[in-house]
Parts: structure tokens; sequence; C-alpha cells
């Protein structure tokens, strides 16, 4: 078996990785009459396509491939390393030295290169020593999350290596998490640091500051995908960049400092300028919880902007371009529940000026708006626009109404989906569905998510009943009902796992789209 | 893509090559498909496309389903660099984006075929130097083998074991940690 086997191979090897129809090789040396389901086709490909498929394996998957046959066992040693120690099989080896032994075990079978390098967490003393190991010479892809557990407190964060930075020559995708720029980083050093390559970076829970971080990105001729999530350090985030294409960005949480005494308040972010980005596509400014710290959002020169959102009471202020400008207010309102009636005080986005339109923009997602008004000036901005997510879980009270004499261009000609998050099939949630119904004439898809409680059969034929409209825009709409089963408040982007991941090149035109499936 | 994709472009998308699959069949394409394939493209450059390219490697069968997917991945690239020529007008925009929806449905439908077929697609991707083709491939095969025993791998893609069980056992003691 072995030598057929060998046989096979080197045939098909001196095809020049070419192949011949699989009719052709149902011969008998293969197992005599067996059908093509039967046979070992696989192993049959050219080495390079193994190590293609092997290098796309978390490594766990990767290094068990090994013990499939031979063929594999080699295909395994000679393909790209991807490193995952993120990868759940690895991560129990929390010591340095149970850490160390197995990736020095990995590393003496394994000659590299390595593509990707991905360290779970965080001991500088640890890894400086590693990433001399010459395996990794040229890396690719580097990512480093401190043990999730130690993220919250910044007086436990490890610095960053600082020999990771001597990948910067070669990397294409940086993401760091909770870990701290080495203190003797000035900003200094920072403009002198060059990522000539580097596509995508991301930093999650990072505490840089602002001149580190503008010269970090100075140093990134060829950057694509910019993600700063719940970072600190600075105040202000200037976005100049022929190449970006993705940028996404949310503020840190606003924690109470009397719980932690001894704890130097970092600096919070306030702003966040769009001066000018000529290929920027997606705009992204998201939120994880609802009392996040707000900033303010300006976008200056975004000529392709195309994804925007979502637009929540954690922008104070958002600015496009000279002459539209939204501001968040705040407005009593009457939060009725079964039980009770109760007045609160809320924070809703609103418009205070509209001139500039943005014709680009053909996904937008809101949060925080509260009746048909104030979607209907947001409609207005976008007069493009073809997809709208809309979180109502913040409640929403559907006062105001769409005034059918000055039509919004975006719903005469272009508005095909409508996203509703939070439905509970309440009075004003309906009247905001409807609203889209009525006047929305090429509307071809209206999704609801809603809290599985709600979600029954019963349920969904009586939602359906209720959002039968007599002088419908359109006829063919579908209704798509998902039930949410985590119980929570939903923003936009709160089951994004890594949001670099959704907004990066064209993984996912709609980085909302997943948001809607489950 | 570096190209300045300008008029000199689409006179080029125009001119229609022919493709010879290994059954000697013939399929007409358009420049701008054909050179999705980088193997192609060179060919091209060279100036040796005339009477046709033979592809000895690749059956009828196959190569119509790589054209397939390359006409469709060719009128997408055409949209993105038509508008990166003339970024500010947003009717180029309003193409593209339309397509690369389309397209992802078009991926996934794509790669709904016999293992057989898949393989022949990755072999030909390979052959004919199609990244992004062969990209979409090859993670279909990583995803299928994503957290299986190698026990369920070999009896799904029928591997016979033809390790000893010494160097069994070696790999066993090396990979431990990734079997717990």
């Amino acid at each position: 078996m072995d030598e057929e086997a060998t046989r096979s191979r080197s045939r098909r090897e001196g095809d020049d990785g070419g192949h011949s129809p699989p009719e052709a090789e149902a011969s008998p040396e293969s197992g005599g009459g067996s059908s093509e389901d039967d046979l070992d086709l696989i192993s049959r490909l050219p080495d390079c396509i193994l190590g293609e498929i092997v290098t796309r394996l978390p490594t766990a998957d990767a290094v068990r491939i090994q013990l499939l046959s031979t063929r594999w066992r080699h295909a395994w040693s000679s393909s790209p390393l991807n490193l995952d120690i993120g990868d759940d099989k690895l991560r129990r080896f929390h010591s340095y030295r149970s850490h160390r032994r197995l990736v020095s075990a990995l590393l003496a079978v394994h000659p590299g290169p390595t593509r990707r390098l991905k360290l779970a967490h965080s001991d500088d003393r640890v890894y400086n020593r590693w990433l001399w190991d010459p395996a990794f010479n040229g890396l690719r892809e580097l990512e480093i999350d401190a043990d999730r557990s130690w993220w919250y407190t910044s007086s436990s964060t490890k610095p960053l290596p600082d020999r990771a930075l001597r990948f910067a020559p070669t990397l294409r995708v940086l993401k760091i998490g909770r870990v701290a720029f080495p203190s003797a980083f000035s900003s200094a050093a920072a403009s002198a640091l060059r990522f000539p390559r580097l596509e995508l970076l991301s930093f999650l829970r990072i505490d840089v500051s602002e001149g580190t971080l503008h010269g970090v990105l100075a140093g990134c001729p060829v950057l694509k995908t910019l993600v700063l999530n719940h970072c600190t350090g600075f105040a202000k985030v200037h976005i100049t960049s022929p190449t970006i294409t993705s940028f996404a960005i949310s503020a840190s949480q606003s924690h109470d400092y009397t719980a932690y005494p001894d704890e130097v308040v970092p600096v919070r972010l306030r702003q966040v300028v769009v001066e000018d980005a000529p290929l920027l596509e997606k705009l992204v400014p998201f939120r994880e919880e609802l009392n996040g710290r707000s900033f303010e959002l300006r976008v200056v020169n975004a000529p392709r902007l195309r994804v925007l959102g979502s637009l929540s009471m954690m922008i104070s202020k958002l600015e496009l371009g000279a002459a539209t400008v939204f501001n968040v207010t705040s407005r009593r309102v009457n939060h009725v529940t079964r039980e009770s009636a109760v007045q609160e005080k809320r924070s809703l986005m609103h418009a205070v000026m509209l001139a500039t339109t943005l014709p680009t923009v053909k996904v937008l997602a809101v949060e925080d708006v509260d009746c048909v008004h104030d979607v209907a000036n947001f409609l207005r901005c976008f007069p493009r626009l073809e997809k709208i997510y809309v979180s109502v879980s913040n409640g929403f009270r559907s006062v105001g109404s769409y005034e059918k004499l000055n039509p919004i261009q975006c719903l005469e000609h272009h508005l095909k989906m409508v996203a509703i998050s939070g439905y509970e099939g309440k009075r004003s949630h309906v009247k905001l569905a409807k609203f889209f119904l009525r006047s929305a004439r090429v509307l071809q898809l209206m999704k609801f998510r809603s809290c599985s409680i709600f979600v029954t059969k019963g349920w969904i034929v009586d939602q359906q009943r209720q959002l039968q409209v007599r002088n419908m825009a359109c006829h063919n709409v579908k209704f798509h009902f998902v039930p949410d089963s985590s119980y929570q408040d939903v923003y936009c982007g709160n089951y994004i796992e890594d949001m670099s991941l959704a907004i990066h090149d064209s993984s996912g035109d709609d980085p909302y789209h997943q948001w809607f499936e489950s | 893509m570096a190209s300045a994709g300008s008029g000199d472009e689409k006179a080029a998308a125009a001119a229609m090559i022919t493709l010879i699959s290994s059954d000697n069949e013939k399929f007409e394409v358009t420049e701008a498909t054909a050179t999705l394939s980088q193997t192609i493209r060179h060919m091209i450059e060279d100036g040796c496309t005339d009477g046709g390219v033979p592809l000895p490697n690749v059956t009828s069968k196959i190569l119509a389903r790589v054209i397939e997917y390359c006409k469709k991945h060719a009128t997408a690239a055409a949209g993105e660099e038509g508008s990166s020529s003339s970024f500010s007008d947003a009717a180029f925009l309003e193409v593209d984006r339309a397509f690369l929806e389309e397209l992802e449905e078009f991926d996934d439908a794509f790669l709904e075929v016999d293992r057989a077929t898949l393989f022949d697609l990755i072999l030909a991707a390979n052959y004919l130097d199609i990244k992004g083709l062969l990209n979409l491939t090859c993670q279909k095969v990583a995803d299928s083998v994503k957290g299986k025993t190698p026990e369920q791998i070999r009896e799904m893609y029928n591997i016979v074991n033809d390790l000893t069980p010494e160097e069994e056992a070696e790999i066993r003691r090396e990979t431990q940690w990734a079997f717990e």
C-alpha cells in the first residue's frame, strides 16, 4: 500500500501540479472497481496544495493532521506555521514553563517559516525570549492578547514585548489587546517606527498616548483597516490616510473609579476627526455597553464612505461635512411597562442642521432614536441608502411622522432592507415598521430581531397581521424574524467578536449583517 | 491590483482569448476574464496566445466551472477599477457594491460541488494561478476537517494510515497536547 501511494503520488507530481479527470483515476491499482467516493483523492493533491490547506487550520488541528499518514506528516512541517496560542487547546498551558516546553517542542519539529503567531497572555520576559526564534523571521501576522481576566485593572497590564516590534518590516496584520506600550516608548520613538506593509492594525483596551498613536499611524503607508476598541490615553484621533478603507472605534468604558482608589484616571477619548480619507468605505463607531463614554465624530472628507454606524448617543456630536450636524440631547420620556409608568431622562440623537448629504452611504446603523421624525432626518442625509439597521432596544416612542409632501429620496428609490433590533411588537415598534412599509417604494426585506421569549409561531403570525398595511408602498416585502437568545440589550456590533475581521477587506460587505444571523 | 485601470485596460477587455481544455474543447473568453489567471496573464504578456491557449491539465468540465468563476469575478474587478479611476461618481460605487454582495452568494453556491470536483478545482486554480479561487476552495477543505479527530478525517477522505506503529506513537507523544 505504501508503495502504491508513492507511485501514484509521483505520477501526480510529474503532472506539474495539474490534473487529469477523476474518472481516469479509478484504475485497478487504487483498489479495484471501487467508486470515486472510496478513493483517497485528497492525499493525491500536490504538496503545495496540502500546505495551503494545512496553513488555514487552527494550530491544534494542523498539528493533529500529522497523524493521518506519512504524506500528511510531511505536509504539516513543510507548510508555513500558524501558531495560535490563543487556540483553545493551547490556552490551558498558562505557566511560562509549560508554554515554553510546548512551543520549543513545536519549533523543534517545525522549521518555520511562521505565517501567523498569536499569543494569549502577555509576560514580556517570556515573549521577548521567544520572539528571537529564527522560525519567526519574516512574520506576517502577529496577535497578542493578554489574558482576559487581567484586563479590568490597568495596573496589572503587562507591557508589550518590545521585541514584537522587530517584525515591523514584514507584518501585514498586527492586533494587540490588553497590553501597555513600553513606558520608554515615547512619541518620538513611535514616529521612527515603520510598518511598511501593515494593512490591519487593531488595538483593544490599549493605553497609548496621542503622540504615540499618531506616530504609529504615520508609519503605516499601506494601512487599510484600523480598529481602536476601548482604548485610553488619547483624547483625539485624527485620521488622514490615503489608503485606509475601514475604521472602527469605540470609547472606553466609564468605570466607577471609586472602586479602584489607587488608580490613575486615564485620558479619555473626546473627539474623532476623519480629516482626509479618500478611500474610506466603512466608518464604524460602536459600543458594547449602555453607559460608555461619548465622543464627538467629525467627518471632513470621506468621498467613498459606504457603511456608517452605529450612530448612537455615544456620539455626543456628529458632523458630516460642513453643514450637517446631529446632537445628542436629553428628553423626558415616559417609560410605560405593564406594571408601571415612569418618566425617565434619556439621551437621544437629533438633527440640528441638515444641509450636506452623503450619497455614497449605502448601509447605516442607528440607535437611540425614538421617533419616526428622527429616523426620517437620518434618511434625508443619505439619499442613496439601501440598508438601515435601527435598534429600538433602548425604547422607541414614535411621535412625529413623515411629511409626505417632502419625499425622502432613498425611500423613493433605494432603500431595500430594513432591520429592526430590539423589536417587541409594541405599538410604537409596529408604527416604525409601518412607516417603512408605507413609504419605502423598493423595499424587499424587513428583519426583526427580538428577544427569543417573544418569538413564537403565534406571535409571528400576529405580528405579520399587524404589519399588514393597506397602502403599502411595495408589495413584495418579505418578513424575517430572528430570535435573540441573549436576553440582553442589544447594541449594534456587540455580538461581533473581532471587529477587525468584520470590517477588513472584502470580508463582509456589510459588517452588521452577521448581527441578524443567529 | 496596482495597474492603472484606464483606457488601455478597457480596450483590452474587448479582446477575446481562446482556451483549449485537455479534451480539446474550445472556450472563448474576454481577456479580462482570462487574466484573472496569472498563468494566462503571463502568456498574454509574452504574446503567445495566438491560436488559443492549450491547457493540458484542465478538463472541459472543470474549465467551464473555472471560467464561470472568473467571469463573475472579472466583472466585479472591472467595477472596482472603474470606480477608483473616478471615485467621486456615485453611480460606479453603486454597481460594484451590489456586485460584491452577489459575489459572496455566488461563491457559496459555487462551492456546492462533489469532492472530486472540488479537488479538481483546487488543482486548476493552482495551475492557472487564480488566487481567489485557490483561497476559496482550500478554505472549504480546511473547514471540513476543523475540530475532527484523525480517525474521523481518515474516514471522511478515505485516507489510509501508512505510518508504522512506532512512527504513530512518536507523533502522538509530540502532539499529545493537541488531543487533550
